[in-house]
């Protein structure tokens, strides 16, 4: 080999160890940079970091949990779908690093169904769920299989005792009886025979929702078969006891002739049978409980979903916790600075919370209406039940005027003073029965609820008390409700509501609805937890009533305003605010009300033009206070929490405002979500799970603008010009160069 | 090597790039693929003022222009023989290749600058996060930088400048479509590992406004190791 040969091999070596060497290099720096590169979040409001809160909680876990996100992807509003990719992204990642690459504290899944995949997926997770379940879905199963065999049986009591009345009425009429007792034993024999055939078919229908799936998750709607049921039996034992009492009076009455007397007897001897066995119905009935797996199922839509699902549920718990997914997938509204993405990982941090909670709260929703609310068909009293289920909450109803006494779940509850005690929180609604109908009715239900109001005071109960305007002010008789709240060191003034101005047309009119401005306020106001997870979210309240300190504060209670509103010439307190709510009445559509009082009408003594200067510290000084969160300022050891929320405003959490929806991209999306919030944080707030209100969507929402609507033509012109005169521009520019160099030559 | 021998090169290739009508072209062309994505993808009515989808999208018209500014930069002096009066001057190779891969990125860095318009359009019709956008714009230069030196290395390899164009868009292709495929035939950790080097998840990142280390390094190294490897190619030509 020469030398110019050898030289070149040892160069092209050389060449080749270098070409290695420096792979080698770059190898090890990119694995380098992928273990130890750091990451800098370069928008505006940090927005692709989790907060401390979110973080800490994720560190926290002590078993792993998963984030199911199941949606339609294909229709999903684009900046909901990234917003959702982002946050799942930063929880997966925050999960990952709080455990390991191999088993993350926090895993998550993002289904799309409208992939094949996907739905398949889904199918998969949802027959998964309700496996976990199996065990309490199979005692529950023979449990109302149980309850469907003796409803069978009482209704053939029935009717067999519907028929032996009817034996007797044949009897008396053979024996020439008097027609008014025939007529009696007729209409007892008819109301038995519907009895029976109303139990028949309640226990048929029931039978049919058990036999078959509610909605998309694989379980019967145990639910509604129970609150059927439960509504079918509820009322018979009463009334067989009300007709036992009668038949005795006549039995013993002096006054009933002989032949009356043996015909109640007669009526009486098979009664004892049927009242055990009606009784044991009813019993069975009321105790006739739904699997956990059910309230999760109604957050469970046929193509979406989120839950947070526990890997190892600790033993009594379901382990799975539900999110509405439209609150999660919304696109928001153009009208709100919301920022969702912070409210998105809030909603996830605050359900992770709640999965790991061993303790449900129980909310009981206390009212003196004369019927049951699950018969009313609120759908305020669905939404609140359906959202406190997915939170692991459990509502029970207490009819004051009903029930003799609170219900035995509650009674028991409070009764815990161990330290797995359930959090008992009461929404007292402060609604009565309507006085022009039914004034004995109405009286009777005010006494009582401000009985009840006064010793859950005294009692140190956890309270949210929405309060109406009254007219009893305005006849110069103190409100009963307003009069118990000054044990809490605070004063509402009920006789008057706060009524602004509003222009329709050239006429300025007096509105009964105000929203309440969520986006600028104050240091101190914000500073409590609940007007945080308010800010930024549409809150309009209905007449809205001032609260102010009482005169004679109670220092046991620490007092903070929540809801403020500013004071301005478009806004006073109405002292004759039923000639409006008369004219609101006469309508039928809150929003305008053409013939309300002018705001000129504001002359008389009884109005106030300005908050009455006494009162609030801080920030809240001389602005009108709408509702206030109280506590016990100091906590003794071993006693149950005592929060208090009050809202001047009864109608704020159970009106149409509260669930009122608009559709944006077909999508039904809440209007005024601050209300529905409102509730949601206070009752977390009462219950002291505050560690799962919503915080963070209260930072400075940095939201990006959109782009805003314009004409199609000016659009079009817009686009051409965009794609178009640059280039043409660049080629110009060429062209001259070109020239100018050919000239230069 | 030295610097002043790099910049000179880096001068002449730059000025080079606006001598021909080519230059223009490639920066036409460039402008008006990216002016029609941004006002399909961005200007729309109701929508939120991001340049996050533009920039996910951007990359496929990089697919284009850079092959396209890349091809003739060593091609050309192979095709014509100018190679060799290069290869006898003073100029280290690493000096000739890393002085035209800075012409070919301040050209490149000229398009984008042209582009500029769309987010001062965006900022006059509505409020802007500047972040992610900025972000998108460091990202976008990366990736360019990335297709730059792969479509170098192809250049020092053949002669033909379309031949280079092709292989460098091939290669690009292969790289972000095959990894894709082939992540989902693997199982973990495997597939993560193929993912990485998919050029459209990287990009992401950046689109979003999350300047990642991680993809900061990946696209400055590999873009280093590929020029080092054009000016090891070169070099070994200059041997044989």
């Amino acid at each position: 080999m020469s030398t110019s040969a050898s030289t070149k091999t040892s160069r092209l070596a050389r060449v080749a160890v270098f070409i290695l060497a420096i792979t080698a290099s770059c190898v090890l720096a990119i694995v380098l940079f992928t273990r130890l590169g750091p990451r800098y979040d370069v928008t505006a409001g940090g927005s692709l970091g989790l907060t401390d809160r979110t973080k800490g909680i994720i560190t926290g876990l002590d078993r792993p949990m998963t984030i199911v996100i199941a949606a339609d992807l294909s229709t999903l509003d684009r900046s909901a779908r990234q917003r959702t990719i982002d946050v799942l992204e930063q929880f997966a990642l925050a999960g990952k690093a709080a455990g390991n690459q191999a088993a993350p504290k926090v895993d998550v899944s993002l289904l799309d169904t409208s992939q094949p995949d996907g739905q398949q997926s889904f199918a998969e997770l949802l027959n998964n769920l309700a496996q976990r379940d199996d065990a309490d879905i199979r005692a529950q199963q023979a449990a109302y299989a149980r309850v469907l065999e003796q409803a069978k049986a009482s209704s053939e009591k029935l009717a067999s005792y519907a028929k032996v009345l009817a034996g007797l009425e044949r009897e008396a009429a053979a024996a020439g009886g008097p027609t008014i007792n025939r007529s009696f034993i007729l209409t007892r024999s008819g109301a038995f025979s519907a009895g029976a055939s109303d139990l028949t078919s309640a226990a048929s229908e029931a039978a049919d929702l058990l036999a078959r799936p509610a909605g998309v998750l694989p379980v019967p709607a145990f639910d509604r078969a129970a609150s059927l049921l439960k509504a079918r039996t509820a009322e018979l034992p009463t009334a067989i006891a009300e007709h036992e009492r009668l038949l005795q009076r006549v039995a013993r009455e002096p006054s009933s002739t002989e032949s009356e007397k043996a015909l109640a007897q007669a009526m009486l001897t098979p009664i004892g049978e049927l009242r055990s066995v009606i009784g044991a119905l009813a019993s069975s009935a009321a105790s006739l409980q739904t699997p956990r797996i059910v309230s999760i199922g109604r957050a469970i839509q046929a193509r979406s979903s989120a839950l947070i699902i526990d890997s190892q549920p600790p033993a009594g718990s379901l382990g799975i916790t539900a999110i509405d997914p439209d609150a999660i997938l919304s696109p928001g509204l153009s009208q709100q600075t919301l920022d969702l993405r912070a409210r998105t990982e809030d909603l996830l941090a605050g359900a992770l919370v709640n999965a790991t909670r061993t303790t449900r709260p129980l909310i009981v929703i206390a009212h003196v209406l004369p019927a049951r609310l699950e018969a009313a068909g609120w759908p305020f009293v669905n939404a609140i039940v359906q959202r406190a289920s997915m939170r692991g909450g459990e509502i029970v109803e207490w009819a004051i005027t009903q029930d003799r006494a609170m219900p035995s779940l509650v009674d028991q509850a409070l009764k815990d003073t161990s330290s797995a005690a359930r959090p008992v929180v009461f929404v007292l609604m402060t609604l009565t029965p309507d006085a022009k109908r039914d004034p004995a009715a109405a009286a009777g239900a005010s006494v009582a609820l401000s009985r009840t109001l006064k010793q859950l005071i005294a009692d140190e109960r956890s309270l949210l008390i929405p309060v109406l305007p009254s007219n009893l002010p305005l006849v110069g008789s103190p409100d009963p409700i307003a009069e118990s709240l000054e044990a809490l060191g605070i004063s509402i003034d009920s006789g008057r509501t706060l009524l602004s101005a509003a222009k329709v047309g050239d006429r300025d009119i007096a509105s009964p609805f105000t929203d309440i401005p969520t986006e600028a306020t104050s240091a101190t106001l914000e500073a409590h937890i609940i007007r945080q997870a308010l800010t930024g979210l549409r809150t309009r309240m209905l007449w809205p009533l001032h609260i102010t300190p009482s005169r004679t504060p109670n220092p046991r209670y620490s007092v903070t305003p929540l809801l403020t509103l500013s004071p301005g010439p478009s806004l006073w307190a109405e002292g004759d605010w039923l000639a409006l709510a008369s004219a609101v009445e006469s309508g039928t559509d809150f929003r305008t009300i053409a013939n309300a009082p002018q705001p000129s009408l504001t002359g008389s003594s009884r109005d106030l033009l300005t908050p009455p200067a006494s009162t609030w510290a801080g920030p809240a000084a001389n602005v009108w206070v709408t509702a206030v969160a109280i506590e016990r300022a100091q906590q003794p050891a071993g006693t149950r929490l005592q929060r208090v929320i009050v809202i001047g405003s009864g109608r704020a959490i159970y009106d149409e405002f509260a669930l009122a929806s608009q559709v944006v991209d077909n999508k039904p999306i809440p209007s005024f979500p601050g209300n529905m919030q409102l509730i949601e944080s206070s009752l977390d707030w009462l219950s002291g799970q505050q560690d799962q209100i919503v915080q963070a969507a209260s930072a400075q929402a940095s939201v990006t603008g959109v782009i805003p609507q314009m004409d199609q033509q000016r659009l079009a012109r817009m686009r051409w010009a965009i794609a178009l005169a640059p280039p043409a521009l660049v080629l110009l520019l060429g062209l001259l160069v070109r020239l100018l160099r050919s000239e230069h030559r | 090597m030295t610097i002043s021998g790099l910049v000179a090169v880096a001068k002449r290739e730059y000025l080079a790039f606006f001598r021909t009508p080519l230059g223009w072209c490639v920066l036409a062309l460039f402008l008006l693929l990216s002016g029609a994505m941004f006002s399909r993808l961005v200007l729309l009515p109701g929508e939120p003022a991001t340049m996050r989808d533009f920039f996910s999208f951007w990359w496929r018209v990089l697919l284009v222009i850079c092959p396209a500014i890349s091809m003739r930069l060593m091609s050309d002096e192979l095709r014509s023989g100018t190679i060799d009066p290069l290869m006898s001057s003073p100029v280290h190779e690493a000096g000739l290749v890393g002085g035209k891969y800075l012409a070919a990125c301040g050209f490149l860095l000229t398009c984008l600058g042209c582009t500029l318009i769309y987010p001062a359009m965006l900022v006059w019709l509505s409020r802007v996060d500047t972040g992610p956008i900025a972000a998108g714009y460091l990202g976008v230069m990366l990736l360019g930088m990335y297709q730059l030196a792969l479509g170098l290395v192809f250049s020092t390899l053949t002669s033909s400048q379309t031949l280079a164009f092709l292989a460098t868009v091939a290669t690009i292709l292969l790289l972000e479509v095959g990894v894709v495929r082939l992540a989902e035939l693997l199982s973990p950790p495997w597939d993560t590992w193929a993912l990485s080097l998919s050029i459209d998840l990287r990009l992401t990142d950046f689109a979003k406004g999350l300047i990642d280390f991680q993809h900061l390094g990946f696209f400055c190294l590999v873009s280093l190791w590929l020029v080092i490897l054009a000016a090891c190619i070169v070099r070994l030509r200059r041997l044989a």
